[in-house]
């Protein structure tokens, strides 16, 4: 009671401490490099406690909290340095601690004359015993000694705790809990390490403290304040007193969400620090997360970042790894978390962590976890994936970077269910280029997890999951897996539909994600074939017929459909010479032209055009097994395109620029070296390959200077820019015209009736997809009613188409269009893509594409939108 | 003057002035034929002192009471507020007998005149009159038979010369204008010169303290080289013994208090700065030394404006106008810090030590200087800004930065003129918290008191002199305010 009293008093006449300790403490602080002065502060902090125990040590921190709480303020440190100097209180001042200041005991006298006032008024009968005069005698005796000094007492940090902890219960809402809530969570690191009560008041009062965040609704009950006023009732006669003293801003109500984030923040401290909550307290977290989401969407940046903090902290300890059981306790609370907000809330931290955790093999191994990361997390990045990339902006999702990882790093070890969940979602071409590209991409083949992995049992999975991802993308290709949300339940997918049906008139998903599919499957084979030809020798054949029936349609009649209409360039639209002029001119002018609809540029493949050749210049510039499947495919197409080429030129159609033999005879003074175009066999190296059948197929010779590698290379890859600019320039021509037309080409001529060589092959394609039959029949309707309008792409198709030529030793190209453009590059020199050349042309490829797509989806003549947005990056590392 | 290479000859000499000194007294008991035209022989034609003394205090020893006496059994000295509750109550210590021959004990014997020792001799069966506190000593002070005509004569009206015959000293200007020599050689090299310098000044300080400062506050009112002069003089004078004889403090004390006086009114030299700055350190060292001296005094003689510290730097604006009362800077050039910083440190950091003194003696003199305690301010080379609040910005650590530019001789004196203003303001401050009423009731007060020490701590925090000082300050409102 006295104790009551006297603090009373203490808070009426106004904390002094607060006046002057803010000083003490900075000095303190300051003094790192000068132990006297921190002795003697030390000794006189031993001094202020011996007198007024915990009033002072609350004020002090009241008015330390502010001070951190200045954004100018280097908060850690400071938080050090006040905890040193709080610390030494554990230990009374000796005479032994050095005392270079020279105050020890200096102010002693003081001490007993205020002690003996004291006690005059308390204790007025005592005093005067002391004073009187003895019947007896002159001498006077004490009956009560006065003491010399205040006692030393000792401060234990755990009390320390205790009085945070109170102050914040006492009213949570103000702003003084506020600060101490940071400040607390400034100490936190030095206080864990203090001692173990610490540890243990800390848990109790961090569980204690989420459950008063979570159960206030608006902060005015004290519902906490009874289970711990036994054990700290002192603290709670200061922070009662303590609000009627501070100035009003003090008390003035604080953000609720704000105190809860701190609270937060202080439970991340308190796992980095080492520390384990309980499993309530977990709950209890997750609510306030919730609570706090709800409150104010501006926050979810810290939220993520703490989430992602105390995930890693919680579950990543040195020395004292958590076990399976917390760990998926742990996940499994905070799943529902992630499901609900992982939209509005940047996940891609949490994800990123659950990667890291992944490569624990303790918690890997545990077939729980992984089924937790699997069914829970990936589902929910899938699904938010998938969202995003029905709503177009995939590309720009934080989450999806970090999903990709985890799932990597999952794969290994339940690649299956990964799997599973990826199937599950509909395959549209930007969930397929967002999500399953970048995971091919990235995804361990054996060769490359030998030497990275220990674990055996990881080997053994990785082909399966190739596999998977084969028969994933051949269900795409052959159509039967949905593309979109087919039902109404997401409105996204809605909104979507409709403004596809307000663009264009029917959907050319379908065929976009063909496209894309198209893409990874050549990043699969690339990557994985040993993988899967180890695992499952017989696939190629149903790929091979998969990519057959699908891209049946393509060929090379696009090129020659509206030869009738192409014109000669005038030379007038030339500024160069006649000799600059078949590099490049009419490029220059052709996108801006508004002429051009009267002269009919070059005539854009078909979709499946494009596709069909971009996969035949894979399969022979990079070695791979479907080579042997699909030569006979491809010899068809070229055959076709050389008796096409065959019967314009005997046609002869004036003013068309497309036959050799008329080239001669047209404005162009001189023939065009690149219509003579190099042999192959004009590379020394080659040369004797050439001359058996299956050298192409085997050793590739390839273009090195070619479109894709020129354009990873020196294209930027988000500014679209005209196609010729992308074009290396053309080495000098004096080199290689002398071999044009004395190298003997050798023309590799396809069965004239494709089928009948093919026939086994082919045979089994109408009853193995024959549920997916209409659904395919109407892909292939619309890969051929897509039409690729970008230049780039469209330029690319013919190139393409020229090489594969030139390859096969067909000396009769085909022309890059009534407007030759792209015609310099095909003396280049051509070789062999390795593994890696054949990826970056590949997603390269690939990022065209998607540009391409984005384009259609707005208005799909829309010539003005050159600028194209830059963020598209597959792979953001 | 006299200073010759051989020190026997200034020994020699020195020993000739004390013997004219000591017969100083016997030259007119001389028979003499009287001249018609000068009645009186030796009397000669003084330059005057331009100022008139002030009277504050006594120039006698009064015996006063020791707070030690008052103890509990344990040995305890019990605080003056509990006596003074204790008196109010009634529990006063009748048992106190006034012990007369303690008393005799702790009279300092060797500082009075040499005539009041003789007295003193003679009557030491009768209660000695010193006793008595309230009622001036009927001590006879022989010292103060100055030569009529003198502007000291005044003073006397103290003095009753219970003694019947008039004896005269006779002690020529020319003697008297030898004395600013003599003090220098109280710190000659030769030891035996020094000696005999100190003791010839002794015994004039003890008898004839007016013969021995004449000179001094001759020169005073003079020009710069001559008050400087005068100030060593005096000094020098302090430095003879750690307690003067109370005539001489008494004398010199109020002969400097009156020279300040006079130069706020009338500016006698280019810089009454200068002369207030160098004397006004002496002034502080003789408060502790005159006996009786009180605020009453000091507010009667109307210098308490010159001698009150305030806290703040420079004179507030409700001080007397003139050159006396700097404001703050003016004209000041950067280069170097400006005399009249130096001057203005100088004397706040005394008037500090001053009021000090004045508090240890008398605890209750704390009520005048807490009515007009202004902010502490630092000397610094801004000027013509009001003192910024200290925030809570101010109380943020900040890692040292090393600082690349050297420091400059300015910087380095500014720092030393802070230290010096700072250190005497903690003494001060630590006397004021010991002084103050257990219950003090006004935060306001407290605050700026508080203030003071956090600056100084924020100023001058790496000087462990200072950080300690201001943690002993500290630790003291803490008991005070430990009550209230």
């Amino acid at each position: 009671m006295t104790a009551s009293i006297r603090f009373k008093r203490l808070f009426n006449s106004g904390g002094g401490y607060t006046l002057f300790m803010p000083a003490v403490i900075k000095t303190y602080i300051e003094a790192e490099y000068n132990p006297n002065i921190r002795y003697a502060i030390a000794y006189t902090v031993n001094r202020f406690y011996a007198l007024h125990l915990e009033s002072f040590v609350f004020q002090t921190f009241d008015g330390m909290s502010q001070i951190l709480a200045l954004p100018s303020c280097d908060a850690p440190w400071v938080a050090g340095g006040i905890y040193a100097l709080f610390s030494t209180l554990r230990h009374a001042a000796t005479s032994s601690s050095p005392d270079a200041a020279g105050i020890h005991n200096l102010n002693k006298a003081q001490e007993h004359e205020a002690l003996m006032v004291t006690m005059a008024e308390e204790v007025p009968q005592t005093f005067l015993d002391a004073i009187k005069k003895r019947p007896g005698g002159k001498q006077s005796s004490v009956a009560v000694p006065i003491p010399e000094e205040y006692e030393t007492r000792r401060l234990k940090i755990d009390d320390i705790v205790r009085l945070f902890l109170t102050v914040i219960a006492h009213n949570p809402t103000v702003q003084r809990s506020e600060h101490f809530f940071k400040f607390l969570r400034l100490l936190t690191p030095h206080l864990y390490d203090a001692s173990r009560p610490v540890q243990t008041v800390l848990r109790g009062g961090i569980d204690a403290l989420g459950g008063i965040l979570t159960n206030k609704v608006l902060g005015k009950a004290k519902d906490s304040s009874q289970s711990r006023t036994t054990e700290s009732f002192d603290f709670e006669a200061i922070s009662q007193a303590a609000p009627s003293t501070g100035d009003s801003t003090r008390s003035a109500p604080s953000d609720l969400s704000t105190i809860r984030l701190e609270y937060l923040f202080l439970v991340a401290a308190f796992t980095a620090a080492g520390g384990h909550v309980g499993v309530n307290t977990t709950m209890r977290i997750v609510d306030i997360v919730k609570a706090v989401l709800r409150d104010s969407k501006s926050s979810a940046d810290k939220i993520s970042t703490f989430l992602a903090d105390y995930v890693r902290h919680s579950l990543r300890q040195e020395g004292n790894p958590p076990g399976v059981k917390e760990a998926v306790t742990l996940l499994g609370a905070i799943a529902p978390l992630a499901a609900a907000y992982v939209t509005t809330v940047d996940l891609s931290g949490l994800y990123r962590v659950l990667a890291e955790l992944c490569a624990n093999p303790v918690l890997a191994a545990d077939p729980a976890f992984s089924q937790m990361i699997v069914c829970q997390y990936c589902r929910i990045g899938l699904d938010a994936c998938e969202a995003a990339a029905s709503q177009d902006y995939l590309f720009s999702f934080p989450l999806r970077t970090a999903l990709i990882k985890l799932m990597i790093s999952v794969v290994s070890v339940a690649g299956a269910a990964v799997m599973e969940e990826i199937e599950k979602q509909p395959s549209s071409h930007s969930f397929l280029a967002g999500v399953v590209l970048p995971m091919v991409l990235t995804l361990r083949t054996s060769s490359s997890s030998v030497i990275h992995d220990t674990y055996k049992d990881r080997r053994e999975v990785s082909p399966r999951v190739w596999l998977r991802m084969l028969s994933l993308v051949l269900a795409v290709m052959k159509g039967v897996r949905p593309v979109e949300h087919t039902s109404d339940e997401d409105e996204a997918s809605d909104r979507r539909k409709s403004r596809d049906s307000r663009g264009t008139e029917k959907s050319y998903a379908p065929v976009k994600a063909l496209a894309v599919s198209l893409q990874i499957l050549k990043v699969v084979i690339t990557r994985a074939a040993e993988d899967i030809s180890a695992a499952s020798p017989g696939v190629w054949t149903t790929v091979s017929n998969i990519l057959k029936a699908v891209l049946a349609d393509g060929n090379a009649t696009f090129a020659m459909k509206y030869r009738d209409y192409s014109e000669p360039p005038s030379p007038a639209l030339s500024p160069r010479g006649s000799k600059s002029f078949d590099r490049s001119p009419v490029m220059q002018t052709f996108p801006s032209s508004m002429s051009m609809h009267s002269r009919r540029p070059t005539p854009p493949p078909r979709m499946v055009d494009y596709l069909t050749w971009s996969l035949i210049q894979w399969l022979w510039l990079h070695r791979s097994p479907l080579m042997v499947q699909m030569r006979i495919f491809v010899q068809e197409r070229i055959s076709d395109l050389a008796t096409e080429l065959r019967q314009q030129g005997a046609m002869s159609i004036s003013g068309a620029s497309s036959g050799r033999s008329r080239r001669v005879s047209t404005v162009f003074s001189k023939p065009r070296r690149s219509m003579l175009g190099p042999s192959p066999s004009s590379s020394p190296g080659s040369t004797p390959r050439n001359s058996t059948f299956f050298t192409n197929s085997i050793s590739l010779p390839v273009v090195s200077d070619f479109a894709p590698s020129s354009l990873s290379a020196s294209a930027s890859l988000g500014s679209r820019q005209a196609g010729y600019a992308r074009m290396p320039s053309p080495i000098s021509p004096s080199g290689r015209t002398s071999q044009d037309s004395t190298t003997l080409k050798i023309v590799h001529l396809g069965p004239v009736n494709p089928y009948s060589a093919m026939g086994s092959l082919s045979a089994p394609q109408p009853t193995e997809e024959s549920e997916g039959l209409d659904r395919r029949n109407s892909m292939r309707g619309l890969a051929k009613g897509m039409s690729v309008n970008s230049h780039g792409l469209a330029g690319m198709t013919y190139r393409r188409i020229r090489l594969i030529q030139r390859l096969m030793g067909f000396t009769e190209l085909l022309p890059m269009g009534g407007s030759d453009y792209f015609s310099d590059e095909d003396d280049s020199e051509v070789r062999a893509w390795s593994q890696k050349v054949a990826l970056e042309a590949i997603v390269s490829e690939t990022k065209e594409l998607l540009e391409e797509f984005r384009e259609s989806f707005g208005d799909v003549g829309d010539e003005s939108m050159v600028v194209v947005d830059s963020q598209i990056t597959l792979l953001q590392d | 003057m006299c200073h010759r290479e051989d020190p026997t000859t200034r020994r020699v000499a020195l020993e000739r002035i004390g013997a004219l000194a000591t017969w100083r007294f016997q030259i007119l008991s001389q028979e003499v034929i009287l001249d018609r035209n000068h009645r009186r022989p030796f009397k000669l034609q003084r330059p005057p002192v331009l100022f008139v003394a002030t009277d504050i205090g006594s120039s006698l020893f009064i015996y006063e009471d020791d707070a030690d006496e008052y103890r509990d059994i344990n040995g305890h000295i019990i605080p003056l507020e509990l006596r003074r509750r204790l008196s109010e109550i009634g529990w006063e210590q009748e048992d106190r007998i006034v012990d007369y021959r303690i008393q005799r004990v702790k009279t300092p014997m060797s500082l009075l005149p040499t005539q009041h020792l003789e007295r003193l001799d003679g009557d030491s069966l009768d209660p000695p009159p010193v006793a008595d506190i309230q009622a001036p000593s009927p001590e006879p002070s022989p010292t103060k038979a100055s030569p009529s005509g003198s502007s000291l004569a005044r003073r006397d009206s103290h003095s009753s010369f219970r003694s019947g015959f008039k004896r005269r000293p006779v002690f020529v200007p020319a003697l008297v204008a030898l004395f600013p020599s003599i003090s220098t050689m109280i710190s000659d090299l030769d030891f035996t010169v020094a000696s005999t310098a100190a003791e010839l000044v002794m015994d004039f300080m003890r008898d004839d303290p007016s013969i021995l400062a004449r000179t001094v506050f001759q020169l005073i009112s003079g020009d710069e080289q001559a008050i400087t002069v005068a100030i060593s003089t005096l000094r020098a004078f302090l430095h003879v013994r750690h307690a003067l004889p109370p005539a001489t403090a008494h004398h010199v004390l109020n002969h400097l208090t009156g020279f300040l006086k006079s130069s706020v009114k009338q500016a006698p030299s280019v810089h009454p700065l200068r002369g207030f700055a160098y004397s006004i350190p002496i002034i502080a060292k003789l408060v502790a030394q005159v006996t009786k001296l009180s605020m009453r005094d000091i507010r009667r003689a109307k210098v308490d404006m010159l001698i009150i510290p305030s806290g703040s730097l420079w004179f507030s604006p409700n001080a007397p106008a003139g050159p006396m009362f700097p404001r703050g800077l003016e004209g000041v050039t950067f280069a170097e810090v400006p005399l009249n910083l130096v001057w203005i440190t100088i004397i706040r950091s005394s008037q500090n030590l001053l009021f000090l003194n004045m508090l240890k003696r008398n605890p209750q003199d704390i009520k005048v200087i807490r009515k007009n305690m202004a902010r502490l301010e630092l000397p610094s080379l801004k000027f013509g800004m009001a003192l910024p609040d200290l925030t809570l910005a101010d109380m943020i650590p900040r890692k040292p930065h090393v600082d690349l530019r050297a420091r400059t001789r300015t910087q380095a004196t500014l720092t030393a003129l802070s230290l010096t203003l700072a250190r005497s303001h903690l003494l001060l401050v630590e006397q004021v918290f010991q002084c103050l009423p257990r219950h003090l009731n006004d935060r306001e007060e407290l605050a700026i008191l508080i203030d003071g020490l956090v600056r100084i701590l924020l100023a001058h925090g790496d000087d462990i002199g200072i950080v300690a000082h201001v943690l002993l300050g500290m630790s003291r409102i803490l008991y005070l305010s430990f009550n209230c």
